[in-house]
């Protein structure tokens, strides 16, 4: 699921505008949100959640660019990584980003 | 040929799936702090429902009498007889611990008895028929409004209902949504969606807006909760960019203000201390609803309360500017959340289209006007009624989910939660897993690891709140994960999954994955939550009052029977229009004494069962029957009696 292309989920260029995202998202969500949805849950929430996260990052400026630079929405903060407070941080972004992957 | 077997047998499993569709009607209930309102969608368009009194709301109060349960206009009409039997408010305990600092502040004025049991507030409510007293959590007391709404509902229909969307303030968290559903469950109804109060204000609203997109705001101050939240309508899609609000500011909070001042006023004029007197208070309270609801259109009003205590009369003036005064900094209050909920919708104050004025406490002329200048003097929309607005916006939620009209077909509605959800880590640091804002159903997974080497369990504390630390933040819960194969530190995978329903409802979920093997362990049981077993014993309990109530119910009924039939044949057999003249000087005695009797055994038995009334009318009616029906042949050997009134009161 993560590995889905952000801009074929949405079915929109990679140039798209914000507005462009934004109307394509509405349009996704209407068909795929649970509540129209009665008799497909599962497959309607995980089409939703997957659109939902296309949309979180493509139309947040900062996120949109890391994760077109970067291939994942908080690219930027990988480089941050504390390794004295090694428990708390988002460890699989750690790793993708040592593994490279 | 096997083709189409396939074909076939896929088509059967397919026709033998269990369809999740909900079936109509589904309720739409406006669970307020003060006052409720029911609503459905039909035909449509949204019917507020009214009640047994005509009403179209119905207000959040529950009492106990010697004799009954009273719910709503009943149990707020004997309030000052009973103040501490009569549970109000109950919205503003519902989901919260005993030691929260608004519990301890509503149990100082609360007429009624506040208490703790397993770290929540409970209501102890003493001499209930039939136990000598009884604690109820408030989700058992909002269970009981929500209970008589569906009944309101019911009535109306004709029909069972069994569906229902409730909602809550947007800035409810977890616990307090979770225990609402809970009352929801205990009433007998399935809670289909705990809906957002300004978001369905703002369905109720955006409806007929097809027009293009659109931002708006709703501000909603309501009897005891404030909300606001932005969204943007883009052609019946309804997203939720923003929220913000405070639980503990409404109506109520300013009501509480001019009762204060009058005690001291009291205090100084008659040297009477009334603070503590239970009574004294809720009379004061009455009237100053009411002096606050008309100084929303004069600017000045007089309080006469006719001996508040001790035959004192109470009688003062309020102006508006005084009333202004001593709400100021509460009324102030509203600019903070206006402001955090615009920061974090990444808009300017003129993108706002439109502004939605919800809730009764809008009708305060200076609030208006603070939300007015706050946006630098744009018109405020006042066009939808503010009482009636979310309960509506319920309906239509109600009739999306059920699919009940091709009218609002192209509709939905996607929410946000109103505050960031996250886990402890190393130093007491909240790490947030799903931000504020976050579009909901939403589902998100993070991978933490250990901190020492060897370390085979991890304990997940979940938090909700902004700020950094963990101890400034309201803790939901907190799980184990065990059996984590003893390996360095910093090597073991634990994945995180935060789940949140439309519901704004959260589960957590915890896997180990660099094992091979995930374990999945759902949040056990949150502390604030009722267990299943208590949720069962309510529902149990609240089947006994239902049935209770119909007992009290057809006792009443039975002596009203017993008392209508003596008072009218009193009336007739006195009344010289009727029978008076055609009776004999020893019928008439004959019947006066067995009415006098009849009397006298009332008086005397006052707590009996409806089948002693029944005995007893019937005993009566073998005495007076006989003598009335045999002067009926005699007249109807003349002419044609016109039956009256007894025969109708029967």
């Amino acid at each position: 699921m993560d590995k889905q292309d952000y801009y074929q989920v949405l079915g929109v260029e990679k140039n798209a505008t914000t507005e462009e995202i934004k109307s394509a998202y509405r349009k996704l969500a209407l068909k795929w949100h649970p509540d129209k949805n009665p008799d497909n849950q599962e497959t309607a929430k995980k089409q939703f959640q997957l659109i939902l996260q296309a949309y979180t990052v493509l139309c947040d400026n900062q996120k949109r660019a890391n994760y077109d630079k970067f291939g994942t929405a908080d690219g930027e903060d990988q480089m941050n990584f504390d390794f004295d407070d090694f428990f708390a941080q988002d460890f699989e972004s750690m790793m993708n980003f040592m593994m490279g992957d | 040929m096997k083709t189409i077997f396939t074909l076939l047998l896929i088509i059967g499993i397919w026709a033998q799936q269990t369809t999740n569709q909900i079936s109509c009607p589904v309720i739409g209930i406006d669970l307020g702090t003060t006052y409720s309102c029911v609503g459905i969608f039909k035909k449509g368009t949204v019917e507020i429902i009214p009640n047994d009194q005509g009403n179209r709301i119905t207000p959040s109060v529950v009492a106990f009498t010697d004799e009954e349960r009273l719910i709503g206009e009943s149990a707020k009409n004997q309030a000052t007889f009973n103040p501490s039997r009569t549970l109000y408010d109950v919205k503003r305990l519902i989901g919260r611990k005993y030691t929260d600092s608004t519990v301890q502040y509503d149990k100082k004025f609360m007429p009624y008895d506040i208490v703790e049991k397993d770290s929540k507030p409970y209501i102890m409510v003493s001499n209930i028929k039939g136990v000598s007293s009884k604690i109820f959590a408030p989700e058992e007391i909002s269970a009981m409004v929500l209970m008589k709404m569906k009944e309101i509902s019911e009535t109306y229909l004709g029909k069972k209902v069994e569906n229902a969307i409730v909602t809550v303030p947007a800035y409810f968290n977890d616990a307090q949504r979770q225990a609402t559903k809970d009352a929801g469950t205990i009433a007998g109804l399935n809670v289909l969606r705990v809906l957002n109060e300004p978001t369905a204000a703002a369905i109720a609203y955006g409806l007929d807006k097809k027009d293009g997109e659109k931002n708006i705001l709703v501000f909603d101050l309501g009897g005891g909760t404030f909300d606001v939240s932005i969204l943007t309508i883009d052609n019946g899609v309804f997203e939720v960019i923003a929220t913000s609000g405070d639980t503990h500011l409404g109506g109520e909070d300013f009501d509480q203000r001019v009762i204060d001042h009058f005690l001291k006023v009291i205090k100084k004029k008659h040297n009477k201390d009334l603070s503590g007197d239970k009574r004294v208070i809720q009379k004061l309270k009455k009237e100053v609803e009411k002096a606050k609801r008309s100084l929303s259109a004069t600017h000045e009003t007089k309080l006469e309360i006719e001996d508040l205590v001790d035959g004192l009369d109470f009688q003062e003036n309020l102006t508006r500017s005084k009333f202004e005064e001593l709400n100021n900094d509460l009324f102030k209050k509203t600019i903070g959340p206006m402001q955090l909920a615009m920061e974090d919708s990444k808009l300017k104050k003129t993108n706002i289209d439109e502004i939605i004025l919800v809730g009764g406490s809008t009708r305060i002329p200076k609030i208006r006007q603070i939300v007015k200048e706050f946006f630098n003097g744009k018109e405020l929309n006042t066009g939808i009624n503010p009482d009636e607005a979310v309960c509506y916006g319920a309906a239509i939620q109600g009739a999306i989910i059920c699919g009940d009209s091709n009218e609002i077909n192209d509709f939905i509605v996607i929410d946000a939660t109103p505050l960031s959800l996250g886990i402890e880590t190393v130093g007491g640091v909240l790490t947030k897993i799903i931000p504020k804002g976050s579009s909901i159903p939403n589902k998100k997974s993070q991978i933490f690891t250990t901190y020492q080497d060897q370390q085979q369990t991890v304990t997940i504390s979940v938090y909700e709140g902004e700020r950094p630390l963990v101890k400034d933040n309201h803790k939901l819960g907190t799980f184990d994960l065990t059996g984590i194969p003893p390996s360095p530190r910093g090597t073991p995978q634990i994945e995180v999954t935060f789940e949140i329903n439309a519901d704004g409802i959260l589960q957590v979920s915890a896997s180990e994955k660099s094992s091979g093997k995930a374990k999945t362990i759902f949040i056990q049981n949150n502390s604030d939550r009722l267990s299943k077993e208590e949720i069962e014993k309510m529902l149990q309990d609240a089947k006994t009052f239902e049935i209770q109530d119909r007992i009290a119910k057809e006792i009443i009924d039975s002596r009203n029977s017993l008392e209508n039939y003596i008072y009218s044949m009193i009336n007739q057999i006195e009344d010289p229009e009727k029978l008076a003249n055609q009776l004999s000087d020893n019928d008439k005695e004959t019947i006066r004494q067995a009415l006098k009797e009849s009397q006298d055994w009332i008086q005397n038995n006052q707590n009996v069962e409806k089948e002693d009334y029944e005995q007893e009318l019937k005993e009566l009616q073998k005495i007076c029957n006989p003598i009335i029906s045999k002067l009926h042949q005699q007249e109807n050997n003349d002419q044609r009696y016109s039956q009256e009134n007894y025969d109708s009161e029967l």
